[in-house]
């Protein structure tokens, strides 16, 4: 028996309880603290890559379904018309500022010549295809180059922390390989440089 | 003793606590490991469906077989309508040469019955050998999306759709006669050629005028050789590809595929993936380099 006799608290015990109870008094606070403090950033700031991760996969997506277009003006059209996939991000709150699409010409030598897609004509005639078995073949890929804001999980108005408490401005570019080298026999020109 | 079962309590609470959080945490990687192998599935069954339609894409225009028959069937018609004006202008202007005119233009009119058979028996042998490559990429990789976790089954993928057609806007591989102008004009008038390409509408059975309009020249859809240039066998957008009537040689495929997807945890679910990839076949050859060859 710890207790005394006249009915007092021997002074180790009420340590202990005294100890106990000022525990039981910080709990609170203290979960508050690592709920807004820790829990809720992180949170706020995991929702960046998973989000970010979402927007990989959608431009790698959209450059893979452009790239199966008849012309490369056909891509750029269905790029700009079809605001479907914008309002698909926007839904998982990534904004889409600006996007853009370019014909990729790698040649033997491994060098790219990056040409704007859709503009008639863009690729000079040493880089389209050629029937000649002799002369090295040309890889041609469509690339997506695209300019977002990924927002975090909670943002506020005007100016914040990036990241945080406002977007944060990120850049995704994307190839896929072009599919369609035919030629266009109304025009003479081959698809790709439509 | 009071202090030990305090004590008791409270590490009861943290476990609960802990067994609490930590179901979360399993709960939350289920369903994020469900989202990313459902991706990685549907990734898997559309590169499938990819290698499935160019293999049978290939097999379409094999060796130029089509290109070369659209060209015969041009020249074909090209001769018949030639040997009736020397029908027609023997039996008005030299009487004694008209059983001669008359058996040539019987020859050319026996040839386009023939090659027509033959057209037939290449739409034929086009078809199946597309649908045996299809059918064999298929029994290849089908296997390829069966997954079975225990949150997550999937299964073998079955082929909904296989059918066979052309790409919208591509007409023939042949072009109007420059030798024969009244042919040529006969073409433009019937609306026949396109007029800027002079190249020959896609399925498109070109009949004669006039006593010839019995027969058939069946010209499919084939893209011609641009700058000598001959289109590759590639994939394409959905939206290109037009089923077509059984009659016309085709030079597309459209391949569906669909994967079962089921769940066991929680209520049981069962659900299907479905994917589309269209192949064009590769085009006509231009016809020098096949003269070449």
């Amino acid at each position: 028996m710890q207790q005394v006799q006249s009915g007092e608290v021997s002074p180790s015990v009420r340590r202990r309880l005294r100890n106990k109870g000022s525990a039981i008094a910080e709990f609170a606070p203290a979960l508050c603290i690592l709920i807004c403090g820790v829990m809720l950033p992180l949170l706020d700031l995991g929702f960046i890559p998973i989000r970010y991760a979402v927007a990989y996969v959608m431009v790698n997506s959209k450059i893979n379904q452009l790239a199966l277009a008849k012309s490369a003006g056909n891509a750029r059209q269905a790029l700009e018309w079809d605001s479907g996939w914008k309002a698909r991000l926007a839904g998982c709150g990534i904004q889409v500022k600006k996007s853009d699409l370019s014909i990729v010409v790698t040649d033997r030598s491994n060098q790219q010549h990056r040409f704007r897609a859709g503009q008639k004509g863009v690729i000079p005639g040493d880089l389209l295809p050629n029937p000649d078995p002799e002369k090295p073949r040309l890889v041609y890929r469509l690339e997506i180059s695209t300019s977002l804001e990924i927002s975090p999980l909670f943002t506020m108005r005007g100016q914040g922390v990036p990241g945080l408490t406002s977007p944060v401005p990120v850049g995704i570019t994307a190839l896929a390989n072009w599919e369609n080298l035919a030629g266009d026999p109304e025009t003479g020109e081959f698809y790709i440089n439509e | 003793m009071i202090p030990s079962i305090e004590k008791n309590r409270s590490r009861g609470n943290i476990l609960i606590l802990t067994s609490l959080l930590a179901w979360l945490i399993v709960i939350g990687l289920v369903v994020g490991m469900s989202f990313a192998s459902l991706f990685a599935i549907q990734l898997a069954a559309q590169s499938m469906a990819n290698e499935i339609a160019m293999a049978a894409a290939q097999a379409l225009n094999d060796s130029d077989r089509e290109g070369h028959m659209n060209n015969l069937i041009s020249r074909n018609r090209q001769l018949v309508f030639a040997a009736r004006e020397t029908h027609d202008l023997a039996a008005n202007e030299c009487p004694s040469l008209r059983l001669l005119a008359e058996q040539l233009l019987e020859e050319t009119r026996d040839g386009a019955r023939d090659l027509e058979r033959e057209r037939r028996n290449l739409l034929e042998v086009a078809q199946k050998e597309a649908t045996i490559n299809g059918q064999q990429s298929f029994e290849r990789l089908k296997s390829h999306t069966n997954l079975n976790l225990p949150w997550l089954q999937t299964g073998v993928a079955r082929m909904t759709n296989f059918s066979l057609g052309f790409v919208d806007g591509v007409e023939t591989n042949v072009a109007t006669p420059t030798g024969l102008p009244v042919l040529t004009k006969f073409d433009r008038d019937r609306g026949y050629a396109r007029k800027k390409s002079n190249l020959y509408r896609a399925n498109l059975n070109a009949r004669l005028p006039g006593a010839d309009a019995d027969l058939d020249f069946n010209l499919a859809s084939l893209a011609a050789p641009v700058k000598a240039f001959a289109s590759q066998s590639h994939l394409m957008s959905t939206g290109d590809f037009k089923g077509q009537a059984i009659s016309h040689l085709p030079s597309a495929v459209k391949v569906q595929l669909v994967v079962s997807v089921a769940t066991k945890i929680g209520a049981q679910t069962k659900n299907a993936v479905s994917v589309t990839a269209c192949a064009a076949g590769s085009g006509a050859m231009d016809d020098r380099i096949t003269q070449a060859l």
